[in-house]
């Protein structure tokens, strides 16, 4: 029923709420930065086991629900270049 | 033993000073003992919307620094014998006042009094730290935009790491009619973006604004703000006031005004 009305017409009042959403994550993200460094960290010490990847060129980002089709939750999405697939010995 | 309330928005300029009198005075009407201190320090209002700023003779400030006992700064309301107001300093820095300070003289109010309302000052500084410290519930008023949710959502976070996790949301302003043409985020919208519970909606209304020209507050008054606010002081005193039908706006508030016509 959402989703009908939001293709219908997008009405000033969607706009605000999807806005929201989005700036409220990421508030509420800001408000523990520090945990995003310390995943960031994290994942990087755990893959770079494995890969050969490039640290500088990291991404984590955190998205509202019913941005992506596959979780109906908050999810977190990193972007972690691979220099070498190559497995590391 | 009494409670204390804290109503606080972050954004200025939502309505908490008119939200603090009207809650206030509505709990006055339901026979409570209430006592309303203003803790904007230097910029006190909270007197004049109540209309007792001429008999200010003492402020928060001399109780805090002990130059006058609690009960000499306490102005009785003009028309209920068990409201009570403590003004703020008009002259004095936010920094006159410290959170053990507040939390000592809150305790104190609680033994005598029912209610303890703070009006809390826009921000998220010392003066907003000082009206949380004794509080034990919240109430967080916010309007249907964008950059007064952001700034609740924020104080809502902060009152959580301060240990007070039972705020209640106040939508104020609200304009149905903007709702319906999908130009304001409906009151739902807001109370699940902030992901907390309801107490009460108050339409926008221009009986606020003739209320505070003439230093009474409306609650109770056969306006939809005046029925918005005693709705909501008595859900404060725990009373299961039913929720009115918020999905069907139209039909709602249509059937209210057609009430008042009555």
């Amino acid at each position: 029923m959402k989703k009908f009305i939001f293709f219908k017409r997008k009405t000033s009042g969607s706009i605000a709420r999807e806005r929201l959403k989005i700036l409220l994550l990421s508030d509420r993200m800001n408000f523990t930065s520090d945990i995003t460094e310390k995943i960031q960290r994290d994942l990087i010490r755990c893959i770079s086991k494995y890969l050969d990847v490039d640290e500088k060129g990291m991404q984590i980002r955190f998205e509202p629900p019913g941005k992506n089709q596959e979780a109906d939750s908050s999810c977190i999405k990193a972007t972690i270049p691979v220099r070498n697939m190559k497995q590391r010995r | 033993m009494g409670e204390v309330i804290v109503v606080t928005s972050g954004k200025g300029g939502v309505g908490k000073t008119t939200t603090t009198a009207n809650v206030g005075t509505g709990l006055a009407r339901l026979g409570k003992k209430v006592v309303m201190i203003d803790t904007d320090i230097g910029l006190r209002n909270l007197d004049v919307v109540m209309g007792l700023e001429n008999r200010i003779v003492y402020n928060l400030v001399d109780v805090i620094e002990g130059s006058c006992r609690i009960k000499q700064a306490l102005i009785r309301d003009k028309k209920y014998d068990s409201l009570y107001l403590m003004p703020s300093a008009q002259t004095r820095d936010k920094n006159a006042v410290n959170p053990e300070q507040m939390k000592k003289l809150t305790e104190e109010l609680k033994e005598e009094y029912d209610y303890i309302l703070l009006d809390c000052p826009a921000g998220i500084e010392q003066g907003f730290l000082n009206a949380i410290a004794g509080a034990d519930r919240a109430l967080v008023v916010t309007t249907p935009e964008v950059s007064a949710i952001r700034d609740a959502d924020r104080i809502i976070g902060l009152l959580e790491s301060n240990g007070i996790r039972n705020s209640r949301l106040i939508v104020n302003r609200i304009r149905p009619d903007l709702i319906r043409r999908g130009d304001m985020m409906s009151i739902e919208d807001v109370s699940e973006i902030l992901a907390i519970d309801l107490i009460g909606a108050v339409p926008d209304d221009e009986n606020i604004v003739i209320s505070t020209n003439q230093g009474t507050p409306l609650v109770g008054s056969d306006t939809p703000a005046g029925q918005a606010y005693m709705n909501i002081s008595r859900r404060v005193t725990g009373e299961t006031v039913p929720y009115l039908n918020l999905k069907q706006k139209k039909r709602f508030f249509g059937k209210r005004r057609k009430g008042h016509r009555k």
